[in-house]
């Protein structure tokens, strides 16, 4: 019965009576309504683009704040090394890379070995990269002796390690207590700077 | 060999003139700025878009307006268009319209009822339905299901709409909308005492 009903009911519905406006007038009024799709085009695409280079900014943001908690041998490491390097770069200051690439090796010196060599390795190379940067450099000189005290500890600790077969727990220990006592007199050679200058 | 020759010239035609497959074509047209094909569409639509919003809404004057709304909708948004996401163009343009409907009637809500009792009535529905009651009682017992279930029954009787089409309009499954059509027409033989 109620199907029988709602054919009825689907007669009267699809009977229903079209106004005239809609049939002659309805197209020729909205056409002149309708804006021009090219601009909602690249509106369209100029909303797409800042919204996918706001993610992408969010999630760069993301991962160099992660990165910088990792060590030499980390996933996230080079992230960490890339930004830190910018950055010495634009302001021209390598004594802090220095300074976190010799805490990185101090961290790791009672960790793994692996983690260790390879922090040893990119404290070198930040130190080579360092020089390399600051060669002719007239602000810089403070840092070129730091760097070069620092180089030299850790060339005498390397020709030890040469000498010996192999490497040792001994031997990465020397390297470490190089790099510490390096950094220590660096951060002496700083605070005594800042004496002075508060003298004056 | 003629045969096949015939049989591979109709199946040609078949395909390339078959609707579907046109709406397709119009509205890729469409996404790219043409207003001409954008009017095809509109010529294709308009009749069920208006009958639909009538029904709905019972009076000549809303329904007109929001027919023509439906379809500047649809055009503002014609670029992000996809099948794939949004269905048919025909469920897109009813979607459009449901929610330009819903919305009317919200308004309508607001107005006092003393402005609507001076309100003309326009439908040529309510002079059928005197002379036929079995069939007013029905569209009394449709306008008391929810919004839900009252687009339902439109599309799936009146309209007769795919069950793909009608979930992407409603917001349901299709699995679930089996179910409910099911309820529904239950729910209506309840009401008309068909049970009893």
């Amino acid at each position: 019965m109620i199907e029988k009903n709602l054919e009825e009911l689907k007669k009267v519905y699809q009977e229903t009576k079209m106004p005239d406006y809609l049939i002659y007038n309805g197209w020729a009024d909205l056409k002149f309504k309708l804006p021009n799709q090219q601009n909602n085009f690249f509106r369209n695409l100029v909303t797409k683009g800042l919204v996918f280079a706001s993610i992408c900014l969010l999630v760069s943001a993301g991962l160099i704040k992660s990165a910088q908690a990792a060590k030499p041998g980390d996933l996230l490491f080079p992230i960490k090394d890339f930004t830190q390097n910018v950055k010495a770069k634009i302001t021209g200051n390598y004594q802090e890379i220095i300074q976190d690439r010799a805490q990185d090796v101090i961290d790791l010196s009672s960790k793994s070995q692996d983690k260790l060599n390879e922090a040893i390795r990119v404290y070198k190379q930040t130190v080579k990269d360092s020089q390399d940067n600051t060669k002719d450099s007239e602000k810089s000189q403070e840092l070129k002796n730091t760097i070069e005290h620092q180089n030299e500890e850790i060339q005498k600790i390397e020709n030890q390690d040469r000498n010996n077969s192999g490497h040792t727990n001994e031997d990465q220990q020397n390297v470490v207590q190089g790099v510490k006592t390096s950094t220590e007199q660096k951060n002496l050679l700083d605070n005594q700077k800042h004496k002075d200058q508060e003298g004056d | 060999m003629l045969h096949f020759a015939l049989f591979c010239v109709t199946y040609y035609r078949l395909v390339k003139y078959c609707p579907m497959d046109e709406i397709e074509n119009l509205t890729k047209l469409a996404q790219r700025g043409d207003k001409n094909a954008f009017g095809a569409i509109y010529n294709l639509f308009y009749k069920k878009i208006y009958r639909y919003c009538m029904y709905n809404l019972n009076s000549q004057e809303q329904a007109l307006d929001i027919t023509q709304e439906t379809f500047l909708k649809a055009w503002k948004s014609m670029p992000s268009f996809s099948q794939t996401s949004t269905g048919t163009m025909q469920a897109y343009l009813f979607k459009i319209a449901k929610n330009l409907i819903i919305d009317s009637s919200r308004k309508k809500k607001t107005e006092s009822l003393e402005n609507y009792q001076n309100l003309p009535m326009e439908s040529n529905f309510e002079e059928n339905f005197d002379t036929k009651s079995d069939i007013a009682k029905l569209k009394s017992a449709i306008n008391t299901l929810d919004e839900k279930e009252k687009q339902i029954i439109i599309l799936h009787y009146f309209e007769e709409l795919s069950g793909s089409e009608i979930a992407k309009i409603v917001s349901i499954r299709e699995g679930a909308l089996r179910v409910r059509t099911h309820r529904i027409l239950k729910k209506l033989k309840e009401k008309l005492g068909e049970n009893s």
